[in-house]
């Protein structure tokens, strides 16, 4: 087993938690959280797969696409947060059943 | 190899508390420590240049993001999360499908020709380029969008009982007086 094929090991996991944070977590800002914990997994991973076919510097491009949208991502939803946060005075998803257009 | 299962670790555990603290800012603090652990990982796989803008986007960006959010959201509001008997099996289950797509995928084609970075970002990968920048205009439009005070979203003052009658007490004396008026 290469540190290649721990890393990914690793970005799998990464993955798992972040994913599994989405399942359990309620409240906005964490939601955020999980989901750049999960980015950060699939970042990895196009990193390591770059490593394995030996083309480093398409995965780094790769990954920097992934950064750029996953940091407009996490600004988008921490604005929509705290827009919520202002009209609705919570942060819970389970609350947001009844939207209004 | 020792490195890397170290640093794989740390990420890991830094991700699990991420998840599991109940306060905010503890999260976005155990994230900032599951960054740095992957920012350590590009590093010593040789990805220096992500390495660099994972350290300054994710560990500077959007860790202060995250601390301006919480501060703006006011309180910083406990969360318990919910806890389903299904959510470890389909999480496993979503796992083993992602695992067993892409391994496959994962096998050495031989020698490729491999150019610096900069090559290969601005001129093989040119729809990444185009598609950033809409992303980035994207992103401030959408900022712009929902935090800029706009009068139609802003709630109506509330007006009190006290703020109404004195525009009512005057209309109730016009009334009482037209009578006496047209007996005059």
């Amino acid at each position: 087993m290469t540190p290649l094929h721990i890393v990914l090991a690793g970005a799998f996991i990464l993955l798992g938690i972040g994913l599994y944070g989405l399942l359990i977590i309620r409240n906005m800002i964490k939601i955020v959280i999980a989901l750049q914990i999960m980015v950060k997994g699939a970042m990895l991973a196009f990193v390591v797969a770059g490593s394995l076919n030996d083309q480093l510097n398409l995965g780094q491009s790769l990954a920097l696409t992934v950064i750029t949208a996953d940091t407009i991502v996490a600004i988008i939803g921490l604005a929509l947060a705290i827009r919520i946060q202002q009209r609705r005075g919570t942060l819970d998803v389970d609350e947001f059943i009844n939207l209004e257009g | 190899m020792l490195t890397e299962v170290i640093l794989m670790a740390v990420a890991a555990i830094c991700g699990i508390q991420a998840v599991r603290a109940v306060r905010l800012l503890h999260s976005a603090l155990w994230l900032a420590g599951v960054s740095i652990a992957v920012t350590l990982v590009l590093y010593s796989l040789g990805a220096t240049t992500i390495a660099v803008i994972e350290l300054s986007l994710s560990v500077g960006l959007i860790t202060i993001l995250l601390v301006f959010a919480i501060s703006m959201v006011g309180a910083d509001s406990p969360d318990q999360p919910v806890s389903r008997p299904l959510n470890i099996p389909f999480v496993a289950a979503m796992l083993l499908l992602v695992i067993g797509l892409t391994v496959p995928l994962l096998v050495p084609q031989g020698e490729a020709a491999e150019d610096n970075f900069a090559v290969t970002f601005w001129q093989q990968r040119e729809a990444d380029v185009l598609a950033q920048i809409a992303l980035i205009f994207a992103g401030v439009l959408g900022v712009l969008g929902l935090l800029t005070e706009t009068s139609s979203t802003q709630p109506a003052p509330e007006v009190t009982r006290e703020q109404q009658q004195p525009e009512t007490a005057p209309a109730t004396i016009e009334v009482a007086e037209k009578p006496e008026m047209e007996q005059v």
